[in-house]
Parts: C-alpha cells; sequence; structure tokens
C-alpha cells in the first residue's frame, strides 16, 4: 500500500514543523518563483492541504550529485519540508527497502497511480548498444524510464546528466547517454538543468506544481523561466567590476583578492542562463562566482564540450594541426596580408611591369602632330 | 575631350624639365559619375564603423586596460560605442543592399554576381594582373570582375557579422522583434561558436581592408584614371570608346538581349 492517505498539513504536524517554518518555505518559493505575495494563502492551502502526490526517484548514469545537493540541506526545515511535498515511493540512495521488493514498488506505482504520479530523474541514459550500459535489476535504464515516464503526469530531469546527457554524453560519448526528452522522447517533462540542479528551484517546481497543478512556463528547452530566464552576468554581484572595467588577470592577483570580475578568466557567466546568483546554494550561503571563480556554465545545454575551455573567453579552432585561439588565427591572418601586400608592392615597386603605351616618358605631345597615332 | 593644344616651350633649358614630368595620353576621354553619393556614403560609413567596431570589439574580447579607479563606467561605455557603431553598420550596410536593386548599374547586383562566362574570363585576366603576369588590369568602368566577387563575399561576411552580433545582442537584451528572428539561432548553433566566428571576422574585415586598399592602390596607379579619387568625387576619367562600349552592353542587358561581344 502507498502511503498516500495523509495530506501533507498532517504529516509536517507530525513532524514538529510549525506553521511560522511553512509560511517562511512557502514564501522563499513564491519569491524563486517570482509570484507576488498575494499567492501565499493560496500556496500555503495547497501545501498543507495536498493530498501528497506519489514521487519516484530514478538515478541512472549520475554520481548522485543531485540527490546530495537535494538531500544536504543545510537548513533541515526546508529539507523536511522538501522532503514532505511528495510521498517519496522510490530513492535509491535513501530508501529503506532494497532488492526485489524494491523493484515492485516502480511496477505498483505505474499501475496504481498511473497519470498521476511523479517522476523524478537522475542521470543519463545510455542508449548504444542495446542501453546495457546502465541496469536495475536486470532492466536497462530506458526500459525503466521509457515504463515509468510514459504513466507519469510528469517528468522532472535534474541535473545536466537528465536534461541532456552531461558529463557523461560529452565527447566521445562511449555509452550513447542521452537525456531523458531525447531517450524518451513524447513525455510530459520539466528540465532542472545545472551540475547539480539548484535544490530550492526543484522544489519550487514542486511546490508550483501542488498549487496550480500545473508546471511552470518553459523555455525553449523546458527548462523553467522563473530559474533559466535571466543570464548569470546580469544578475551577477560582481557586474559593477566589467562595466568599470576592473578585471582579474591571474588568479590570485591584486584584483582577484579585492573581487573583481572574472571575465578574462574565462568566466561563462555572460553565455549562461541560470538564477545561481540570486538562490545561491547551501541556504544561500555562496555560488561558485562569489567564491572566486568563474562561472562555466553548467545549466547550459551541453556545457562540457560547448563551453570548455572553462578558463578561456573562446573555444579553440581545430584544424591547423594543432588547437589554436582565434586571437592567434587573426594575428595570423592579419600577418599574412600585410606581408603579402607587402611583397606585392615591392616587387611591383623593383620591377615594375612597363605600361604598353608609348607616350610615358615623352613631353606632352601636340594634339595636331600626333592626331591618328592612339592606341 | 580633347587636351588644349599646348604651347611647348622650345628653349634647350626648359626640354629636360619636361621629361622629368612622366605624361599618358589616354585619347578622348569624359569624367563618369560612376558611384553615386549614397554608394560612397555607405562605403565611408562602413569604413567608419568598421574601425570603431573592431577596436571597441576587440577590446570587448580582451579589455586591456585594467582597474582605471577614475573610468566607473569604461566596459560599459565601449561596449554602448559598440552597440550604437553596430547600428549605425547595419543602416550602412541596408543602404548598400538597397542599391544592389537601386543603385546605377555599376552598383546592381546584376552587374556585380559572376553569371556570365565573360566574367569569369575576366576574373582569371585580373588574377594574371594581380600576379604580375598581365601588365594592364581589365578597363572597366564599374567594378572589375574579381573585385566584384571580394565585395560580394565580404558583403555577405558582414551579414554574418551582423546576425552574429545580433543573437548577441538579443541573448542579453530579449528583444520582442528579435527574438522571433534570431531567437532561434542559438538552439541550432552553440552560442560559444557565434562568439567566435563574431570575432574570427574582425580579422577578415581588416584583411580585406589592407589588401582592397592596397589592390585599389596598384589598379589605379597603373590605370591612371581615377580610380581611388573616384570613391571621393564619384568620378572616373573613362575613353569614350570605352564608356560606348559600356553603353552598349548596358542598353541591351536592360532589353534582356544578353551581352553582345
Amino acid at each position: 500500500m502507498l502511503a498516500t492517505d495523509t495530506t501533507l498539513g498532517q504529516s509536517l504536524a507530525n513532524r514538529g514543523v510549525s506553521r511560522r517554518q511553512l509560511v517562511k518555505f512557502c514564501t522563499a518559493m513564491l519569491g524563486t518563483l517570482a509570484l507576488p505575495d498575494r499567492y501565499l494563502a493560496q500556496t500555503m492551502a495547497a501545501v498543507t492541504k495536498a493530498r501528497k502526490p506519489v514521487l519516484v526517484w530514478l538515478p541512472f548514469q549520475d554520481c548522485t550529485g543531485c540527490s546530495e545537493s537535494m538531500l544536504r540541506s543545510s537548513h533541515p526545515d526546508v529539507a523536511d519540508v522538501v522532503l514532505d511535498l511528495l510521498s517519496w515511493e522510490y530513492h535509491e540512495v535513501v530508501m529503506a527497502g532494497a532488492g526485489d521488493a524494491a523493484n515492485k514498488v516502480l511496477d505498483r506505482v505505474a499501475k496504481e497511480e498511473k497519470g498521476k504520479y511523479i517522476v523524478v530523474v537522475e542521470g543519463a541514459i545510455p542508449t548504444a548498444d542495446d542501453g546495457m550500459y546502465c541496469t536495475i535489476g536486470g532492466r536497462t535504464a530506458l526500459d525503466i524510464a521509457t515504463q515509468m515516464c510514459s504513466n507519469a503526469a510528469a517528468t522532472i530531469a535534474v541535473g545536466a546528466c537528465a536534461f541532456d546527457g552531461g558529463l557523461v554524453r560529452s565527447s566521445p560519448n562511449p555509452t550513447g547517454a542521452l537525456g531523458v526528452h531525447e531517450a524518451v522522447p513524447g513525455i510530459k517533462v520539466i528540465n532542472m538543468s545545472g551540475c547539480p540542479h539548484n535544490p530550492v528551484n526543484t522544489a519550487a517546481v514542486l511546490v508550483h506544481y501542488l498549487t496550480f497543478h500545473d508546471l511552470p512556463d518553459l523555455d525553449q528547452y523546458n527548462r523553467p523561466l522563473f530559474a533559466y530566464g535571466r543570464i548569470i552576468h546580469d544578475q551577477c554581484e560582481r557586474r559593477a567590476h566589467f562595466d568599470a572595467g576592473r578585471f582579474v588577470t591571474e588568479w590570485g592577483d591584486d584584483g582577484h583578492k579585492k573581487g573583481w570580475c572574472l571575465y578574462k578568466m574565462g568566466c561563462k557567466g555572460p553565455e549562461a542562463n541560470f538564477n545561481c546568483p540570486i538562490v545561491q546554494w547551501n541556504d544561500h550561503t555562496s555560488w561558485p562566482i562569489r567564491a572566486g571563480h568563474g562561472c562555466i556554465a553548467c545549466a547550459s545545454p551541453r556545457f562540457w564540450d560547448n563551453m570548455s575551455p572553462f578558463y578561456d573567453r573562446l573555444p579553440m579552432v581545430h584544424g591547423f594541426g594543432v588547437e589554436a585561439s582565434a586571437s592567434h588565427i587573426g594575428a595570423g591572418l592579419l600577418g599574412s596580408a600585410l606581408v603579402g601586400v607587402t611583397i606585392h608592392g615591392l616587387v611591383r615597386t623593383i620591377k615594375p611591369v612597363p605600361y604598353p603605351v608609348e607616350a610615358i616618358n615623352t613631353p606632352a605631345p601636340n594634339p595636331e602632330t600626333t592626331a591618328g597615332k592612339e592606341n | 575631350m580633347h587636351a588644349s593644344k599646348l604651347e611647348l616651350p622650345q628653349t634647350p633649358l626648359r626640354q629636360p624639365r619636361m621629361e622629368s614630368h612622366p605624361r599618358l595620353r589616354v585619347g578622348p576621354a569624359v569624367a563618369v559619375y560612376v558611384w553615386q553619393y549614397p554608394l560612397r556614403v555607405a562605403h565611408w560609413g562602413l569604413v567608419l564603423c568598421i574601425g570603431i567596431l573592431s577596436f571597441t570589439g576587440y577590446y570587448i574580447h580582451d579589455p586591456f586596460i585594467i582597474g582605471q579607479s577614475n573610468t566607473y563606467f569604461l566596459m560599459g561605455w565601449i561596449r554602448f560605442v559598440h552597440e550604437v557603431a553596430a547600428m549605425l553598420f547595419m543602416a550602412f550596410l541596408l543602404i548598400r543592399f538597397y542599391l544592389f536593386y537601386g543603385g546605377d548599374r555599376w552598383a546592381r547586383l546584376g552587374a556585380m554576381l559572376p553569371l556570365k562566362r565573360k566574367q569569369w574570363t575576366e576574373m582569371w585576366e585580373m588574377v594574371k594582373f594581380y600576379f604580375l603576369v598581365r601588365p594592364t588590369p581589365v578597363p572597366k568602368v564599374g567594378h572589375n570582375a574579381i573585385a566584384s566577387v571580394s565585395y560580394l563575399g565580404i558583403y555577405l561576411l558582414m551579414l554574418v557579422e551582423v546576425i552574429t552580433g545580433l543573437v548577441m545582442f538579443n541573448w542579453l537584451s530579449h528583444g520582442p522583434v528579435l527574438t522571433p528572428l534570431v531567437g532561434w539561432i542559438p538552439r541550432l548553433f552553440n552560442i560559444q561558436n557565434i562568439r567566435l566566428v563574431h570575432f574570427l571576422l574582425l580579422f577578415v574585415f581588416i584583411a580585406f581592408g589592407i589588401i582592397h586598399v592596397h589592390m585599389c592602390l596598384t589598379v589605379s596607379g597603373v590605370e591612371k584614371r581615377g580610380l581611388m579619387d573616384s570613391i571621393f568625387t564619384g568620378y572616373k576619367i573613362i575613353p569614350v570608346e570605352e564608356l560606348e562600349e559600356d553603353d552598349h552592353q548596358a542598353i541591351a542587358a536592360s532589353r534582356g538581349e544578353g551581352v553582345k561581344k
């Protein structure tokens, strides 16, 4: 029997979560979703009265970092609320059940809660060689994902790997890994990209689902706009240093110690869409750029391949024997042009081609005497 | 336009001085208004904008003035100048593109696209001139065939530069007009590669500028009919016979009879 009968309000009260803590949590969620505070009552009502929907968390080719990020919230109230929002029936990292019994839970959820439960996928799904590179209980990841996602109300792909294959899919991708929406086409999926996903955003999506029974507005990559609608650069706390031209030029230099802009160190903030600077990590403690490291655009599509080198502004150019930077190619092009025209000009000067008109170097002729001798 | 009769000084003292000033007979010739003022405005506008955009663009790629405490908005201003110059650049490019259809017969697309066999043989002759095999360039009222092709190529690359620039502009601003126009491009091409193309083309334009000026100087120096002057005044000195031939070809082309030769 699935534990779906108690409402969230009851279970939170049983765990000693006060109304004040719940209001704080709901307010934080509204802030993340960029909703006005008049939705607070509605959100509170939805969160407390909701019959807890079933959630299954499917880890495939992953590092468990997204699970860690979700579970190891340093703020226990929020973690409790997040975990209690839903009835988590299956999550390999934290569930007590094991073996055949645990596997049967998936079948039961797919049958009894068909069309009502939520699937969270963590990790990429291998498709090469019939998907043999990731199997659980004898079934391939693709098989499990197809069964669970196509019967679910919605699928949430957390982390870069579930979004588009992430690290697993980066070149040369020996396992043929794909993100969920590519591996299992035609399902209702919301992508929470990032390495790892930000648990605040994922919690906000769940709250949005409980309140409005729908997923939030999505961008072209099926990522929620509230979290991925703006670029990091526009929200960055070091933006003023960028505009003023105060840049770190070397790790540990004076500017680095003063917290100047990391643009010249290859920070991908101007390329990356995420709300990292706003929600930050570990309960608003810090985030990469505050810690002095440039953004690597971990929430961007195929970021391992597309955004490297992480410590240079532009990609290297292949096809010149060795990789060359754009500036070197440009300098070579300009140098060749200058050398070319110089040589051309010198040759023309040293060995001028005689102009085939006899009138050169003769005094200006009298038109009357030279009439009829024109070329 | 016959040269008026010159009274040559006959004293022996004056004669060597005359010989030290080479003179070239071109026969009867007329000054033809080849480059209309919109074309010249577009040309010099593009030159100015490319100059500004190259400097500011390189600075944005690699800001080399670091930590000036008295410039609180240096990078911001450079980016602002770059964006304004880019808008101007697009306006001048639009003027040039309009002249492909609305310009005179030497600026039109039909005169520049190498669709006829004659243009390809002319191109080969010009290659021979540039490689010092042929003593003189192919005489033309407008652009020669190889210049036409290189300009069309550069206009195409300018279009690529404009589009990649608009993609990056829209990446930050998300305008309601630009998003439907270029918002789909970063989905097909990785934004980093778009930046790379935008940056590499900067060098292509400057290299083109160097070669372009050198070739114009070379041709102008050999032809001696005011090629360099024409981009300022619009006028070229064209021998009457050559202009008549050009007129005949233009009339034939306008009647759809093809080029007679």
